[in-house]
């Protein structure tokens, strides 16, 4: 009897065991179905849906006339599956044809143990449909697109460029990434156990919105125009490089820009980081006499000198232990202030801004905008040195006066001068002019013209004086150009050395102007750098002129009525 | 043998035409229904699973037709089954035992397919003997531990139980089948406890395993895939793409299924082949990714219902044979249940057991319903005037 119990006992222990046993199960199966389910579920989406972004269409970017200076065209990329490509040597065969490729490279592919690989990458889609055509198996197509520049070098260094995945990496394409670029959209494909994406499944998540067409302020005639010039001078001049541009002084707009050595976008694999450099907007280089024009601004506008005050310049000016002497060293002599100017006599410069003091000059250059950047919508702008009044010495008045001791870019350059030209207010360059919607342009309202720096008058007695250095007697004749009055200023400043206190003995040659004198529409900046001669007023004035003369002609601007002609010279003044 | 005084057979019966006398032998008013109700719901809703998780191979009804017509069969053995007072297997026991040791030796003749000689080609289909070895060796067991008064506490009565069930256990873990051998080793152990085995002898058993699966280790007996799968459920999640790959695709089908599953057809974990064999020892995945959680726990609660009345038959039969007969199919299906469900959900090793009534395959479809047709004979006779006398 005892045993039947016990055996009893026994029986319930099992039964009790398997239920308890069941209901782990079943808890379990909670767990997983109720409390973790959402991880699992994710789990599962992730392994079967891959997910493919969609490049947008990126935006063209015309010119001011609407010519295409970028466009995204469409192509197609070729890949293989290679296990699933049946006769490797005779698809080899088609393929490297059309292709125009070597038959065993492409072979070489094909017989690769990957899952994977690219047979052509971006190829035009003329040629691609020829290859769908052949339907060979294990062939596969990506609808791509890539930037092409139609006018190749023209433009290129403000363009820029993108990288593979169509994203801006440097110049305007960078900088307006956000407009140019649209929005990427994304596609989900569902793939099986083995990794094989199911036809069909397509599932698109975000819609790719598409980048905006945009119009520059560029004039792609003036810009090749400049950079023709710019070359033929690095030639001509036997100099390093070149850079300079073509600005609207009453707008802000830049109709050109360039720099010499320069690249072709189009041609990617051959790209030198020098030659995409935008010079005028990343380089700083000492303004020297160029920068006259500001000191001159200052004393005008502070009332500390007329045009027709006579001012006595000696042989040469001692300041602390610095002898100041003029470029081309003559006897002490009276000149009226106008003449400081034109013939660029450090000496005279040197007194008047001694005049005008120190906190005053310092004053200008923060008002002209020198040591800021101008707000040009380029990336990587620089803004220039200007020493802080405090930090000035004994002897910075009168290097500073001159352009030594400070540094600027030619856009900071042109801007000061564009200022001048268009009356005393301050210009904010710009490139982007408007973005095309739809059938209709709307303008980006960036640059223009700011506060007034300088009064109308003495913006006015400025330009005469400018007008002057271009004249008989004046450094920069070569400036000259037929039928249009012009007004600038000439610059030879040695370059400091790199890292090291004190000069290199080599020098940059500078030309800033504008035209026409009577109503100012276009300042212009060229800047060569170590040419020879190493003069502004003979090898950056004579490019001046040709650019400015082209310009004014390519946006037909009425000639001046009073214009001097211009008369055959030897040889430009010195500096 | 001493149960053959139990039968008493009438002579007058052999008279009668065949339907009647077999109606006669069939005292359908003791046949348990909610039983029979809960198995043919198990089989249809393992049918259906079937058919969502192989209609992407071609033909798509390949499976499907098959696990039909193994249904049918099944059935048709089920009723065989339980067709003749179940005691009247007690003097074939020995003869049946010997000749399902001989067909798992035949095994070895045939081809091996994935390296195993788990199957024997019979025309079209391919019939598994370890299947019905499990069912023959609970019946030699039965019939041994009643023969002894349900008294294994003596030791030499108590080795010679296991040796019945090591015979076909070492042969069956030769082919190898590793799932069905472990299977037959768990049903000895149940049926040596219910059959009054004491304690400290089964405590020794364990022992003895424990030492003989290491020695199994030390020597390379297992092989390597083997162990693997069985360690593998305790870190699938470090080791994704390798062996841990079925259990952890397991469990993002099952979990991905959630309260109400993806509806049928719509798992995409099973559609995609994520889950492998899954239409055999993975089909309760696809049950938890398809039906959810309200599918997966009306599987659960179908075999509770299952087991709950094959307890309540296996108590009441009217003989010790037939208590130890039930109390074996008992512990095979329940053993199988808990491991298949166990392992799908990551809490089992991955071990090669199907679970009964839901997975494809004939012989485990075929074995499950004779099992079940034994356990009904059982029921149905449970009073003498039920029995031909």
């Amino acid at each position: 009897m005892k045993e039947k119990i016990n055996r009893e006992r026994r029986v319930a222990t099992v039964v009790v065991v398997f239920f308890l046993c069941l209901a782990v199960v079943c808890i379990r199966l909670v767990i997983i179905q109720g409390i973790e389910a959402r991880r699992y579920k994710q789990i599962a989406d992730k392994q079967r849906f891959s997910l493919l972004t969609v490049t947008p269409r990126r935006g063209t970017i015309f010119d001011r006339e609407g010519e295409i200076l970028a466009i995204s065209e469409d192509v197609t990329t070729i890949y293989a599956t290679p296990y699933q490509v049946k006769n490797a040597s005779s698809a080899a065969k088609k393929i490297a044809r059309v292709l125009g490729e070597d038959e065993s490279d492409v072979q070489k592919k094909l017989n690769s143990k990957k899952g994977f690989c690219y047979i052509a990458k971006k190829v035009d889609n003329r040629v691609a449909q020829k290859i769908k055509k052949m339907k060979i198996e294990g062939i596969g197509f990506i609808s791509e697109s890539k930037r092409f520049y139609p006018m190749g070098k023209v433009a290129s260094q403000i363009l820029g460029v993108v990288d593979t995945d169509n994203k801006g990496q440097t110049g305007l394409e960078l900088y307006h990434e956000s407009l140019l670029g649209g929005r990427q959209g994304q596609i989900a494909i569902e793939k099986d156990a083995s990794g094989l994406p199911i036809p069909g499944s397509e599932k698109v998540k975000t819609y790719p919105s598409d980048g905006t067409d945009v119009t520059l302020t560029i004039d792609s005639e003036i810009q090749s125009y400049l950079e023709k010039s710019l070359e033929s001078a690095v030639e001509e001049y036997n100099a390093k490089a070149s850079t300079g541009f073509v600005m609207d002084c009453n707008t802000g707009d830049i109709l050109a820009m360039a720099s010499y050595p320069t690249f072709d976008p189009n041609e990617r694999d051959t790209l030198e980081l020098s030659a995409m450099r935008n010079r005028a907007i990343t380089d700083v280089f000492e303004p020297g006499s160029c920068l006259k024009v500001l000191t001159a601004a200052a004393a005008l506008e502070e009332k500390v000198v007329t045009p027709g005050t006579i001012i006595h310049v000696p042989k040469e000016l001692r300041i602390y232990d610095k002898i100041f002497k003029d470029a081309v060293p003559v006897g002490a002599r009276d000149l009226p202030f106008t003449e400081v100017i034109s013939q660029s006599s450090n000496v005279g410069t040197i007194e008047v801004s001694q005049k005008i003091g120190s906190e005053r000059l310092y004053r200008y250059l923060n008002l002209f905008g020198l040591g800021h950047k101008t707000g040009v919508d380029y990336p990587g702008e620089v803004r220039g040195i200007v020493p802080a009044c405090d930090d000035w010495s004994g002897t910075s008045i009168a290097t500073i006066g001159i352009g030594q001791g400070v540094s600027v870019t030619a856009l900071q350059l042109g801007c000061v001068l564009g200022a001048v030209a268009n009356g005393g207010e301050k210009v904010y360059p710009h490139f982007l002019k408007a973005r095309i919607k739809g059938s209709h342009m709307e303008d980006c309202g960036l640059g223009g013209l700011g506060e007034e720096i300088i009064s109308e008058k003495t913006a006015q007695e400025l330009k005469l004086i400018l007008e002057k250095v271009v004249e008989p007697g004046g450094t920069g004749t070569k400036a000259r150009i037929k039928f249009y009055r012009v007004g600038g200023k000439t610059g030879t400043a040695e370059k400091p050395n790199v890292g090291a206190p004190g000069y290199s003995g080599t020098y940059m040659a500078t030309f800033a102007g504008f035209a026409p004198v009577e109503n100012p529409r276009l300042v212009t900046v060229i800047v060569l750098d170590e040419p020879c001669p190493i003069w502004g007023g003979s090898t950056a004035a004579p490019v001046f002129s040709e650019v400015m003369g082209f310009s004014l002609q390519h946006l037909n601007i009425p000639p001046s009525q009073n214009a001097v002609p211009v008369q055959e010279e030897g040889k430009g003044s010195l500096d | 043998m001493r149960t053959q005084s139990e039968l008493k057979f009438e002579p007058d019966l052999v008279d009668q035409s065949l339907p009647r006398r077999f109606l006669k032998r069939f005292p359908t008013r003791n046949i348990d229904r909610v039983l029979v109700l809960s198995v043919l719901a198990l089989s249809i809703i393992g049918i259906i699973m079937i058919y969502c998780a192989t209609r992407a191979d071609t033909p798509s009804t390949y499976y499907l037709k098959r696990q039909l017509v193994f249904f049918i069969l099944a059935l048709l053995f089920m009723v065989l089954c339980a067709g003749f007072d179940y005691r009247r297997i007690i003097p074939y026991s020995k003869f049946i035992y010997v000749a399902t040791l001989f067909l798992l030796l035949l095994t070895f003749v045939f081809p091996a397919r994935s390296g195993a000689h788990r199957w024997m080609s019979i025309g079209i289909f391919d019939f598994q003997p370890s299947e019905i070895a499990k069912l023959v060796t609970i019946i030699m067991l039965a019939t041994f531990i009643a023969d002894h008064n349900m008294d294994m506490s003596d030791n030499r009565e108590f080795l010679k139980a296991l040796g019945i069930a090591l015979v076909p256990m070492v042969l069956i873990f030769l082919e190898p089948d590793l799932g069905i051998a472990i299977s037959i080793f768990v049903i000895f152990v149940g049926m040596a406890l219910v059959g009054g085995a004491r304690l400290k002898q089964i405590a020794v058993l364990g022992l003895a395993t424990i030492a003989t699966v290491v020695a199994g280790i030390e020597l390379h007996l297992l092989k390597g895939y083997q162990l693997e799968r069985l360690l593998v459920f305790i870190k699938s999640d470090i080791d994704p793409y390798g062996a841990g790959y079925n259990l952890l695709q397991s469990k993002i089908a099952i979990g991905s299924g959630r309260l109400f599953g993806r509806g049928i057809f719509q798992g995409t974990q099973t559609n995609l082949k994520f889950i492998p064999e899954h239409h055999t020892d993975f089909i309760f995945s696809v049950v938890g990714e398809e039906l959810g959680f309200i599918g997966a726990a009306l599987i659960l609660f179908l075999f509770g219902l299952l087991l709950w009345r094959l307890l309540r038959i296996a108590s009441g039969a009217r003989d010790s044979f037939g208590t130890m007969l039930a109390t074996g199919v008992i512990i095979m299906f329940f053993f199988q249940v808990l491991v298949n469900t166990g392992m799908t959900l990551g809490i089992m090793p991955v071990a090669g057991i199907t679970l009964p009534f839901l997975s494809y395959g004939g012989s485990s479809l075929i074995v499950s319903f004779m099992c079940v047709g034994l356990i009904l004979n059982i029921g149905m006779r449970k009073f003498p005037q039920d029995v031909q006398s």
